[in-house]
């Protein structure tokens, strides 16, 4: 109990002074009509009294009256007085009254002044005052035996009974009220000890039995009476909610401690009225100080270790808040390292409470180290700069979604930002490429985390964008792969040139039909493909008649759009799979897959010769050529190569020649044996000089 | 002064002249009272006891010079009464009262109280003390000494194993209860029983036949009588005679009659206890007559009474006659 629970009133004390004065009231109350109903009673006995008195006293008077023994109804007289405690009795004895030559001879006794009884003198002025006094009386004819009168007796009564008993009946009220106060008091107050306030000093004695925090230590008492038992269980559940949100608050206070300390986060507390501030020592650990050395701190300990321009800056939104403009300071803001250097920290705070007038009074706030978050928004910001600058696209996917594509990506496929970002990565497939192009992909991407090789980049119109893609994993700290970044290099270009490098490599330049190089490439695929079918590939040599008077009359250019017209001309006689090639100047190879025999290629070869033969317009001019075919078949009943195959159709070309031009001839091994011998081979040099 | 004479003869001639001039003052003192006027209310004056002391009171108040009227009330209470009255209006200068009841003195003192005249009791008292002085019969020693006498008559006569009854004045009054006492103290002294006490109301001769009738019935050995008054001697005597125990029952009596002389000679009467009234007239008057020279008195002044019997009646019946019989 502290000297101010012993300061404070007690409950026991206050109600038992409230149920005294409460108890004290109702008997007095209770007095109050006990003595006014005593009163009038005893007034009603005091004229009962004098009634009494005065009958008896005429009674017993009359004989000794008649007899004129003065004395002795004179001690009648003082008999009654004094047995009744009259104030005063007084006779009048006609009799002796006639003796002593006066209307009557008075007698009586008065109680004077100090209690004792003196004879009445009627000549007495004070005893006649005294009877004066007197609060009641009676009179009363004495009479003889003859009814004639003898004198008279008159009874005064004073207010001494009625006073005396009044205040008897008021002492024993008075003494009824304190016993019955004292007896109900003593009775209520072990009453209220024994089932009141006996259980609460228990409840309040377990109380005490506190920790630190003034929470018991034990479970209160649980009391046997229903009213304090409630009230017992009540606190005991309060005390259990508190222990448990003192728990749950310790665990929030370490939660929030930790959180601090984990976080490296400064907290400063800000009395703003009087300048008084409170840092805790991370504040003073992120400039590089202990709290030490910067005692005694204040609010200019901060001013004078930020900067200038982020203190004025930090001033304005202090000043927004405080207004009510901003609902919370948040401030970042440079301060003097110990060493010298700048450090960024992220300075936020709340008023919490203010004045009755709405002045701030305590402001509280953390400091945040955010100079690495500032360096790396730098970097970020620089990296931001070649996201969104680059010519390359760039995607930033994570687990099979697109994050970000910039702008580059936009303009290489025509996506729209929002067409791909938080789309699958699967939109950029391309069907260009195989499953196992893919699967080697992200094979490298497991492994090496990175990936670079051309692709075709889906475009939104549909096309693909061919493009020097590289994939590179991005890990964390931990080696975990948190994302992916994706570089899309436009080689369209590049592909355009390889397109023409492949181009002139395997097309003639005037006609654009494949050259030896591709012919001699789908001649071997023709030959593999005859021979896994099973069926016949027929190789046509054709070399024009009369180009050459062509050339000497119209000139090159005139020989140049002639081929360039029949070259066309073969194309259009040709079936879909048939492939024709221009070996060079005036010859031309006819490749005749998917045959089943030499009937199916006269057709062919019969179009040829019309189609070749018939004139062309050179200008205003017109020209007429010719061709001779020489056709060997495959396969052959002995192994042949591409090129054996390709002399043998040449060297029934030749056969044509001499037979007369215009005309075809199919390779037979026999006949050809003599020509082979006397002509040059097929691929030498001296070939093309010859056509020419 | 039959002293002081004495003296004054043997003293020198200038004691002489001293004393000659004492005693014509003494002849002034002893007349002084001749301007007074003294009234004295006695209750019935045809009484021979109150006749004695209203001699003796005339005698001594013609001794000092008093004028006295006296006031017989007949025992008549409204008489007294009016004497009283009358006696205050005569604007007396002093009462001696002997009132017929020690109650009715009461009112007779308080009315001269009231008149501021003094008042000497004589006899029977009152019932208070506002009086000057109270002149009375010692009745304790008078019924001691008749008990003394009674007790060696029965002795004498070996009855004193008998018992002895008594006829009494009421018991209320002081002088009856005085009586009682002092015979019953002598007769216990030696041993002799009461055989009870009757007391008189009225006084009359039935009434004290029938009391003696009564307890010789009621007590067979009854051997005495003691009679508190004495003018019905003759009925106990009577009653006596009538129960036949004329001779077996002596008979005593408080009181004188002037018979009583020759009974007691005789021997019908053991004794009697004789009050002086006259004595008592006289020494009432002295008193007062002390008290309005502004002389100390005593409240309470005690007469002898003479406890006369055969053996000493011829010895004091010269004050028998005088303050006894007023002769």
């Amino acid at each position: 109990m502290t000297p101010d629970d012993r300061k404070s009133p007690s409950l026991l004390v206050k109600a038992m002074v409230v149920m005294t004065a409460v108890i004290l009231l109702v008997f007095s109350f209770h007095a109050v009509y006990v003595y006014s109903s005593q009163r009038a009673e005893i007034i009603q006995g005091m004229n009962r009294d004098i009634r009494e008195s005065l009958e008896r006293l005429s009674k017993n008077i009359e004989p000794f009256m008649a007899a004129y023994s003065i004395n002795e109804y004179e001690k009648l007289v003082a008999t009654e007085v004094a047995l009744n405690e009259h104030f005063a009795v007084v006779v009048r004895d006609a009799e002796m009254g006639e003796i002593i030559g006066e209307p009557y001879y008075v007698s009586g006794q008065v109680r004077g002044a100090n209690g004792n009884y003196i004879p009445y003198r009627k000549d007495n002025p004070l005893l006649n005052e005294r009877l004066d006094q007197a609060f009641l009386s009676g009179t009363t004819a004495i009479t003889g035996p003859a009814g004639e009168e003898l004198g008279q007796v008159s009874v005064y009564v004073s207010d001494d009974p009625l006073v005396r008993k009044l205040h008897a009946v008021l002492l024993e009220e008075a003494l009824t009220v304190l016993i019955l106060t004292v007896t109900l008091s003593l009775l209520l107050a072990v009453v209220l000890r024994r089932y009141f306030f006996g259980p609460l000093q228990r409840i309040s004695a377990s109380m005490r039995n506190c920790d630190a925090d003034g929470i018991p230590l034990a479970p209160l008492p649980n009391p046997r009476y229903r009213e304090v038992r409630v009230l017992s269980r009540t606190i005991n559940s309060m005390l259990e909610s508190i222990k448990t949100a003192k728990e749950h608050r310790k665990v929030e206070r370490r939660r929030l401690e930790n959180a601090i300390t984990g976080t490296r986060t400064g907290t400063w507390e800000w009395n703003v009225s009087t300048g008084e501030t409170v840092f805790n020592e991370r504040w003073a650990e992120i400039v590089g100080y202990t709290l030490e050395e910067l005692a005694p701190v204040s609010i200019d300990t901060w001013a004078s270790l930020a900067h200038p321009e982020d203190l004025k800056r930090s001033g304005e939104l202090l000043d927004r808040h405080f207004r009510g403009e901003l609902p919370y300071y948040e401030c970042e803001a440079r301060m003097r390292h110990k060493r010298g250097h700048w450090v960024w920290v992220l300075d936020r705070g709340c008023v919490m409470t203010r004045t009755e007038d709405g002045q701030p009074l305590m402001m509280y706030g953390t400091h945040q180290d955010i100079t690495d978050r500032k360096e790396a928004e730098k970097k970020l910001s620089m990296a931001a700069g070649v996201f969104r600058y680059a010519r390359e696209g760039i995607i930033t996917s994570a687990e099979g979604e697109i994050l970000d594509v910039n702008a580059a990506f936009s303009r290489l496929t025509g996506y729209a930002h929002s067409d791909v970002v938080h789309q699958d990565y699967s939109i950029l497939y391309s069907d260009r490429h195989s499953e196992l192009f893919v699967t080697s992909m992200l094979k490298s991407l497991d492994e090496e985390g990175v990936w670079s090789g051309e692709y075709w980049m889906p475009c939104r119109n549909g096309s693909a964008l061919p493009s020097l893609m590289t994939i590179a994993a991005v890990r964390n700290s931990a080696g975990e792969v948190e994302h992916y970044v994706t570089l899309v290099a436009d080689i369209s270009n590049l592909k355009q040139n390889e397109d023409k490098l492949r181009l002139i490599a395997h097309y003639d330049n005037l006609t654009g039909l494949p050259n030896r190089i591709l012919l001699m490439e789908r001649l071997r695929h023709a030959m593999s493909v005859a021979r896994r079918r099973n069926e016949l590939l027929a190789v046509v040599f054709l070399d024009l008649d009369g180009f050459k008077e062509i050339n000497d009359t119209y000139g090159h250019a005139a020989g140049d759009e002639l081929l360039t017209i029949l070259a066309d001309r073969m194309d259009r006689a040709l079936r879909e799979c048939d492939t024709v090639a221009r070996l060079g100047g005036d010859e031309f190879v006819v490749l005749l897959p998917d045959i089943s025999g030499k009937g199916d290629c006269t057709p062919v070869l019969d179009r040829l010769l019309a189609t070749l033969s018939a004139p062309a317009r050179l200008g205003e001019s017109e020209a007429h050529v010719s061709a001779s075919l020489g056709v060997a078949l495959y396969p052959q009943g002995a192994t042949v190569k591409a090129d054996a195959l390709l002399r043998q159709a040449d060297l029934a070309m030749y056969q044509a020649k001499q037979h007369g031009k215009n005309q075809y001839r199919f390779f037979s091994s026999t006949e050809i044996l003599t020509i082979a011998d006397a002509l040059p081979l097929l691929d030498s040099p001296s070939s093309e000089s010859r056509d020419n | 002064m039959t002293l002081s004479f004495m003296k004054a003869s043997q003293a020198s001639r200038p004691s002489v002249v001293f004393i000659l001039f004492l005693a014509l003052f003494g002849l002034v003192l002893k007349a002084h009272g001749a301007e007074k006027h003294l009234a004295y209310l006695v209750p019935d004056a045809r009484i021979p006891f109150w006749n004695i002391m209203t001699n003796g009171v005339r005698h001594e108040a013609a001794e000092l010079g008093y004028r006295v009227s006296v006031y017989s009330a007949e025992n008549e209470a409204r008489k007294e009464l009016e004497f009283t009255a009358q006696a205050i209006r005569d604007q007396v200068d002093g009462i001696i009262l002997s009132p017929t009841n020690s109650s009715a003195a009461v009112t007779v003192l308080k009315l001269a109280e009231r008149a501021g005249i003094p008042v000497v009791v004589s006899d029977i008292g009152a019932d208070r003390d506002n009086y000057v002085s109270y002149i009375k019969s010692n009745n304790y020693q008078g019924a001691y000494d008749l008990g003394e006498i009674l007790a060696s008559a029965l002795m004498q006569k070996r009855w004193q194993s008998g018992t002895v009854g008594i006829i009494a004045i009421p018991q209320k009054r002081d002088n009856g209860k005085a009586r009682t006492r002092g015979f019953l103290d002598a007769l216990e002294e030696h041993g002799i029983r009461s055989a009870g006490l009757v007391q008189q109301a009225d006084f009359s001769y039935r009434e004290t036949y029938d009391f003696t009738r009564q307890l010789i019935a009621q007590n067979p050995d009854l051997r005495a009588l003691w009679l508190q008054g004495s003018d019905r001697y003759q009925a106990a005597l009577n009653g006596i005679a009538d129960s036949g125990k004329t001779g077996e029952i002596l008979l005593i009596c408080f009181d004188a009659e002037p018979e009583f002389i020759d009974m007691i000679a005789d021997g019908r009467l053991v004794g009697a206890g004789m009050q002086q009234p006259f004595l008592m007239g006289e020494k009432a008057v002295d008193t007062m007559d002390l008290y309005l020279q502004g002389q100390n008195v005593k409240k309470v002044q005690q007469v002898d009474v003479l406890p006369v019997s055969s053996r000493n009646l011829d010895q004091w019946m010269p004050l028998i006659m005088r303050n006894v019989l007023g002769q």
